[in-house]
């Protein structure tokens, strides 16, 4: 039991954090937190992101990184506004914005496997191209999408199950789920980890490191798809900077929920959570009457706490 | 067949029509031709409000003639300054600016400007010192006055919905940055003025860039104040996503006021749909033709500097079928 309670401190220690935060919330604004409506914004909103950090996730632990998500989120939009706009149909549209995301994906992948060049250096360049390309394509221009409101694709994708429960929130537990799956009961998972241990023994190991890598980016390149989809089925709106405001909130869920950034090592169930925290601290904080400028202290505090806490207690500093 | 006569006069009408459009192209020239301009719109790529801001450049541009860059700003007035002295480096006929850095900031950099005798004029928010001090060099202004337009679309608000003593009022804005921020001042001052409890919050930086992160925030201040009356964004992205928040935050169509700036078509379907009730509309198309126009005139002419209030302009259920249209084009 003790050594159970041991190996899973991390993932204790973040539902404890949540566990206070929510507390402490509840407590200072009980009219809001004892609400049912606050939570369902949340489960409205909160997906979106932490779908984005699944897919990072993975990528981290392989010990590769891709700033290029939000302009991949972007263009793949831009697709499915497109071609939901013109043919009517808008899973033609989803296809259409899958497909862009994947080919958004596997050019990261090539650059980065094939030709050599750092992924963070890569996917900085990625991100200008294909935002700059969605920003021409439009010719600047947002898109309305509130036809598509009345439609089943769009009840399937982010209607309300049983007129509450946003089903953005399922389709984002699901895709956790498929992720745990894929890293913690599949070869896939143990060659990502493998690989972001140290790629040269991966290598020696038989692990086609260059195949798993690119197809990380491509499930990257994917996942931001599907996240751009629901955004602009949820929004009922395509705009140019859509995606912009989630890197920083994405990458402090994936540390803060314990992933390291020297990869090998990550939970899906950390990324979760750590999604969760962050998307939580801002309403917690307006509804305890606090000023919006005490939002970034906030989440400094709780991220540079948690990580420091986990260097403690995983001894990572650098003898 | 034609006789002689008749052939002459035709011919002579011909060589009429001919040579008063060979001297009408000689007196009346594109008067931008051979000018060029940078122009900072403002915003990031791409954003709805500087698209329309850069829509309304590109229009001068193309019926004066003259040549026109872009720079882009994230809305950051560091990054405004360092795009001027991009501007400057350039060595352009003229420069558009946002003046969303202030009189203070901007000193250097357009003394210097002035000196070279390169033309800068200002849109959207105004410099009024530097206006004082170089409007006879053509520093000329387009926009609306932050503050004027921020008490203008309180006033408004309080007069079309009756908002009373008690009433409660949300203000959701950019009160920290300099010279922009005065428009949520003048919301905040005059809701109160007339009696009413306000309620300011900061847009974060990253609801700034992607207004969709803002519903959990929305619901939890609607969620702890379920007595207020009107929410008011002075943003136009915000306000562009009233509908969303209303609807996530389980408000319906009309049971409180929103309000707000700037006309996108996410905004004009959200009047149609009954979740935003006004809009101040600073036709932001005017604050990017009229610059163009302003620094054209002096260059050619030596026209001193012009300032010119574009707002004033209410969107409502009213009036909206007669401005959604030109909100697709990116143009209202």
């Amino acid at each position: 039991m003790k050594t159970t309670l041991y190996n899973y401190r991390l993932q204790l220690g973040l539902l404890l954090l949540l566990a206070g935060l929510l507390s402490l919330f509840i407590y200072l604004s009980p009219q809001t937190f004892l609400h049912r409506r606050i939570y369902v914004a949340f489960m409205s909103t909160i997906p979106f992101p932490t779908l984005l950090a699944l897919g990072l996730t993975l990528l981290i632990v392989a010990g590769e990184m891709d700033l290029s998500f939000p302009s991949i989120m972007v263009i793949s939009g831009l697709s499915f506004s497109n071609v939901a706009q013109a043919t009517g149909s808008p899973l033609l549209g989803f296809f259409a914005a899958l497909a862009t995301g994947a080919f958004a994906g596997l050019c990261n992948g090539l650059i980065v496997v094939w030709i050599g060049v750092p992924a963070i250096i890569a996917t900085i360049g990625t991100q200008f191209f294909w935002r700059g390309a969605s920003t021409l394509l439009a010719d600047g221009l947002a898109r309305n999408l509130t036809n598509l409101r009345d439609t089943t694709f769009h009840d399937i994708l982010v209607g309300r199950l049983f007129d509450w429960i946003p089903m953005q929130t399922i389709w984002c537990l699901l895709v956790a789920l498929l992720f745990w799956l894929l890293l913690n009961r599949h070869i896939f998972g143990d060659d990502v980890r493998f690989i972001g241990d140290d790629i040269g023994t991966a290598k020696m190991m038989g692990v086609k490191t260059d195949t798993v890598r690119i197809a990380l980016f491509v499930i990257m390149g994917l996942i931001s798809a599907l996240a751009s989809v629901m955004v602009c089925l949820e929004m009922a709106n395509w705009w140019p900077t859509q995606g912009e405001g989630y890197l920083l909130l994405v990458f402090a869920a994936i540390f803060l929920g314990g992933t390291s950034v020297f990869g090998g090592q990550g939970t899906i169930f950390g990324t979760v959570v750590g999604s969760i925290i962050i998307g939580i601290l801002e309403a917690g904080i307006i509804s305890a009457g606090l000023s919006g400028y005490w939002t970034r202290l906030v989440h400094g505090l709780v991220i540079v706490l948690s990580v420091s806490l986990y260097a403690m207690a995983f001894s990572t500093r650098r003898k | 067949m034609i006789g002689k006569k008749t052939g002459l006069l035709m011919a002579l009408l011909a060589v009429c029509m001919l040579s008063s459009t060979v001297l009408a192209k000689d007196t009346l020239q594109q008067s931008g031709k051979g000018i060029k301009i940078w122009f900072d719109t403002g915003g990031p790529v791409g954003e709805t409000y500087n698209t329309i801001v850069q829509h309304g450049a590109e229009q001068a541009a193309a019926d004066l003639g003259c040549d026109i860059e872009f720079m882009y700003s994230d809305w950051s007035p560091q990054k405004m300054l360092e795009n001027f002295q991009k501007a400057l480096a350039a060595g352009p006929d003229g420069i558009v600016v946002m003046g969303h850095p202030g009189d203070d900031a901007y000193a250097p950099f357009i003394k210097e400007a002035v000196d070279k005798g390169i033309i800068v004029s200002s849109s959207d928010t105004e410099l009024p010192n530097l206006m004082e001090k170089y409007q006879a060099s053509g520093f000329g202004y387009a926009g609306v006055s932050n503050y004027a337009r921020g008490k203008a679309l309180a006033t408004e608000a309080v007069n079309r919905f009756g908002l009373k003593k008690g009433d409660r009022a949300l203000v959701w804005g950019l009160k920290s940055q300099p010279t922009r921020g005065l428009s949520s001042k003048a919301l905040i001052e005059t809701l109160e003025n007339s009696g009413l409890t306000v309620d300011y919050m900061e847009i974060s930086p990253e609801i700034d860039k992607d207004a969709s992160l803002g519903t959990p925030v929305i619901t939890a201040y609607l969620s702890s104040n379920p007595d207020c009356d009107i929410v008011i964004m002075d943003h136009g992205a915000l306000t562009a996503q009233l509908e969303n928040f209303f609807r996530a935050a389980g408000i319906g169509p009309d049971e409180i006021i929103g309000a707000g700036f700037s006309l996108s078509p996410a905004t004009a379907s959200a009047i149609k749909a009954g979740y935003v009730d006004l809009v101040g509309d600073g036709q932001p198309y005017l604050q990017g033709y009229l610059p163009v126009l302003q620094i054209v005139l002096t260059k050619r002419f030596g026209f001193s500097g012009l300032e010119i209030e574009t707002g004033g302009g209410f969107i409502h259920t009213a009036n909206i079928d007669l401005i959604a249209p030109l909100a697709e084009k990116a143009i209202r």
